[in-house]
Formats: structure tokens, sequence, C-alpha cells
């Protein structure tokens, strides 16, 4: 389903992916956790080439590439094949929601203006936004937007989901609702790879947690594994730091 | 006061049938400097590689010569080095020389405008498997449009202005007739007056344009 080998990515002297491998299966949900700096966004980010990783090999569904030399067609196939749901949404501004997701359908699937109207407003229903199909994007709320952008990702049917911090950017009164809307679709067994800071969110939902830091997959496992027996001494640092009570020096 | 009212009035029906060549010159000029403008910003913003550095030329020389002398040496100097040039009229020369020198200004607009659409709109686009073309036809030209048209409305007011120029290559425009009628009638305020109010009045009903536009723009962004 996604398999990479050895992915190195590097910006200037920084070496941000040190020789990535990773395999996820289909239906699989995996959660990339780690310090920030640990190039977890730059991992997902390099999977549909919104950066362009410097070496290393990527499948993903039905493409493949060697991020040494790889065409123009080669790279629009790869990002074909995910879809991605972005820590500030990102939503298309000048289109409504429903046409935010129904954007690609027309353009890239070439699909009718009313069939992809219909896929657009279950997609809607699904995520509990029906009612705000005819609103701009500045009209909804932070929750609201992540939701209609989870919608966008689905609606292109990927072979994976690709979710870079989706709750980070909401207040916290909204995470809740974004959530639930990505158990829900993990529960249709959609293959997913979740950037999150959301630990609790994570061994909820990911079969799988891989542990990065400094470019580097350090530990992987089950939630269990990771959250409860976790073997490496910078995951056990990591974990307790998060988990630790806040304390103010007064 | 030595002031002729009746006379000034009397002389705008004269004027205004010059109006449509005005407008005719500033409106193809304006088309083709909005089309060059856009592949210069295009070129300029991608940064595409030897046509970058030849743009950056091509806008630096028509922003910082005046507008006369690019209008001189393409009716006057040009046929000078390639003799098939002579056959150029003066309001195609005209033509020519305005929409090359507002492209200039023009691709500085829209390399700004493009500039302001957040990165992440290309990112999304690309994302759920458009090329980088479809991105810009669809998402960021949309968007960057709206924040390119204040300015543009600056550059076309001072384009229909700017017409005025091309009776310096003898095209009989509004401002040449005004000038040929006042020596005549040597009654120069009046004329003057009558045709500064025509180019007031073509600003002022372009710009009640512009606000509809910006308004109808301005509908997706509005809480």
């Amino acid at each position: 389903m996604i398999h990479v080998t050895n992915l190195r990515k590097q910006f200037k002297d920084l070496v941000v992916l040190d020789g990535i491998d990773i395999e996820v299966k289909q239906g699989e949900v995996v959660a990339i956790i780690g310090p920030s700096g640990s190039g977890k966004s730059t991992l997902l980010r390099c999977l549909n080439l919104l950066e362009s990783p410097d070496a290393g090999r990527i499948e993903i569904g039905q493409a493949a590439l060697d991020a040494q030399k790889y065409s123009r067609k080669e790279a629009h196939q790869l990002r074909q094949q995910t879809a991605m749901v972005f820590q500030n949404y990102n939503l298309f501004k000048n289109r409504t929601a429903l046409q935010n997701i129904t954007e690609s359908l027309i353009i890239t699937k070439k699909m009718k203006q009313s069939e992809a109207d219909k896929i657009g407003l279950a997609l809607l229903e699904q995520v509990g936004l029906a009612h705000k199909a005819d609103s701009y994007p500045i009209t909804l709320s932070g929750g609201q937007q992540q939701r209609v952008a989870i919608a966008r990702a689905l609606a292109v049917e990927p072979h994976a989901i690709l979710l870079d911090e989706p709750t980070s950017a909401l207040d916290p009164e909204l995470v809740a609702e974004v959530l639930q809307v990505i158990k829900s679709i993990a529960e249709k067994r959609t293959t997913m790879l979740i950037v999150t800071h959301e630990m609790a969110f994570a061994r909820q939902v990911a079969d799988r947690i891989i542990f990065m830091a400094d470019g580097k997959i350090v530990e992987q496992g089950t939630p269990e594994e990771i959250y409860d027996r976790p073997q490496n001494q910078r995951t056990q640092r990591f974990l307790q730091q998060i988990t630790a009570p806040v304390t103010f020096i007064s | 006061m030595n002031f002729d009212g009746q006379y000034m009035l009397e002389v705008f029906p004269t004027l205004l049938k010059y109006l449509p060549l005005t407008l005719v010159m500033a409106v193809v000029a304006m088309i083709f400097a909005i089309a060059i403008g856009l592949v210069l910003a295009l070129i300029t913003k991608n940064r595409v590689p030897v046509l970058h550095q030849l743009a950056n030329v091509y806008i630096s020389f028509f922003r910082a010569t005046p507008t006369l002398v690019q209008l001189f040496l393409i009716y006057y100097g040009l046929p000078q080095l390639f003799p098939s040039f002579s056959a150029l009229n003066a309001l195609t020369a005209a033509i020519i020389g305005l929409s090359i020198k507002n492209s200039a200004y023009l691709a500085e607009i829209f390399r700004a405008a493009l500039g302001s659409v957040d990165n992440g709109q290309l990112e999304a686009c690309l994302a759920v498997g458009m090329t980088k073309t479809q991105a810009y036809r669809r998402i960021i030209l949309p968007q960057a449009t709206r924040n390119a048209i204040p300015a543009s409305g600056n550059t076309f007011i001072g384009l229909v202005k700017e017409t005025s120029l091309a009776f310096t290559l003898g095209v009989a425009e509004l401002f040449a007739q005004g000038k040929m009628m006042a020596s005549a009638s040597l009654k120069f305020f009046e004329i003057y007056l009558a045709v500064a109010i025509v180019y007031w009045a073509l600003t002022i009903v372009y710009s009640l344009l512009q606000e509809w536009l910006e308004k109808r723009l301005s509908k997706p962004y509005k809480n």
C-alpha cells in the first residue's frame, strides 16, 4: 500500500529525514508522534511531494518513484494516490464548502456537476455539515473548516489520507468535533497517516504508533507497546514530558 | 473675466465624437497590457530561468523611461532600423507603446497579487491531484484577481489619460481635437476645461464599474 525506503531530506545543513523506512498496509491507521522538529510533517509532505525528498523510494497505491529522478507525470500520479488534510485547513477561499469538495471531482476526475454535487453533499452529510453547503470558508469556524477539508480529502477516494496535525490550529473546544470525524473514518478502515500531538486520540484510533526524533524512526509498535512499554530512552523521555503535569514557577 | 460658458457647452458634442477613439486606445492597450503583464508576472513569480532575467530587464526599462520617449522610439525610431515598421500607422504605434509600458506596471501589480495568495492554496490543489496549471486557473488566479483590481484600476485610469500622448504621433484623438479647436477659436480655457471634464467623467464612470466589480468579487470573503 504505502512503501517508503530510505527517504532522505535535507534543508541546507539540517538533516530532516535521515533514511526513513515505512510500510503501511491497506486499511491501517498509523499515527506519527515525536517532538517538534523531528521531521514528522516533512515526512508527510514528502509523501505527496509538497516537499521534494533528496533520495529514497516512494510507492503508494499504483504509483512509485525514485526521489532522485522523477518526471512531472510521475509526481502527478503519486499525488493522485493520496489526499492531505492540513493544519490550517487550506480550504479554497473562493469556493463554497460544497465547491471545495466537488472542485477536484470536476477538474481532475472530469465528473459532471450534478454527479459531483451528489457526492459532495453526501460527504458533507457525513461530516455533519450538509446545512453549510453554500457557505464560504470565511464564514465557518475552524472546526467546521477542518471537517470540510476532511470531506474534500475523502472525495477523491485516495489510497491513503495524510493528516498533518489536523487539530493543532483549532481552539480547544473545537478539537473534539474534528477528532470525532477522523475517528469515524478510521472505523471505516480508511488508510491514514496522522501526524498529531493528541496522544490520547492517537492511542484510541491508531493501529500503530511511530515515534520519530531527529529525522529517524526511533521506535514503532502498537499503542500499548509504545505508551505502556516504550523500549527506547528517547521515547520514554518524550512520553514523560508530555504526560507530566505542567508546573509553573512562581 | 473673459469666460465663454456658452461656447464651452457647445464644444462638448464635437469633443465627444472623439471619445470612442480614446476608449478604443485605452481598452485595447489595457487588454494587451493585462495579457503581457500576466505572462511576465508568472515568469517572475515562478523564477523561470533565463526568461525571468529577461522579464526583469523589460520591466525595469519600461517602468523607468518616459512614455513619450517610448512612443517616439517606436513610431519614429523603429522604422530607421527596420524599414518595414514605416508601414505602422500612428494609432497602432500608440496602442503598442501604451500596451508595453502598462504591461510593465501591471507585471509588478500581478506579481504582488499572486504573492498575496497563501501558498497553502496551491498546496491544497496539488494535494487533491490537480496540476499546477489547473490550480492557477481555478483557484490561484481568481483569488489574485481580486487582490490586483484596485491597483490595476489605477493603472487603467493612468492609461486613459496617457492616450492623449498619441496626439504627439499625429493621432487625431480627443486632446488633439481640443488643441485644434483652441487654436482656431483662441478660447483655450473653455476648450481645455471641456477636455479635462470629459476625461474626468470617463474616470468617474470607470470607478463606478470597478466598485461594482470589487463588490462582486469580494462576496466569498465577506463574513
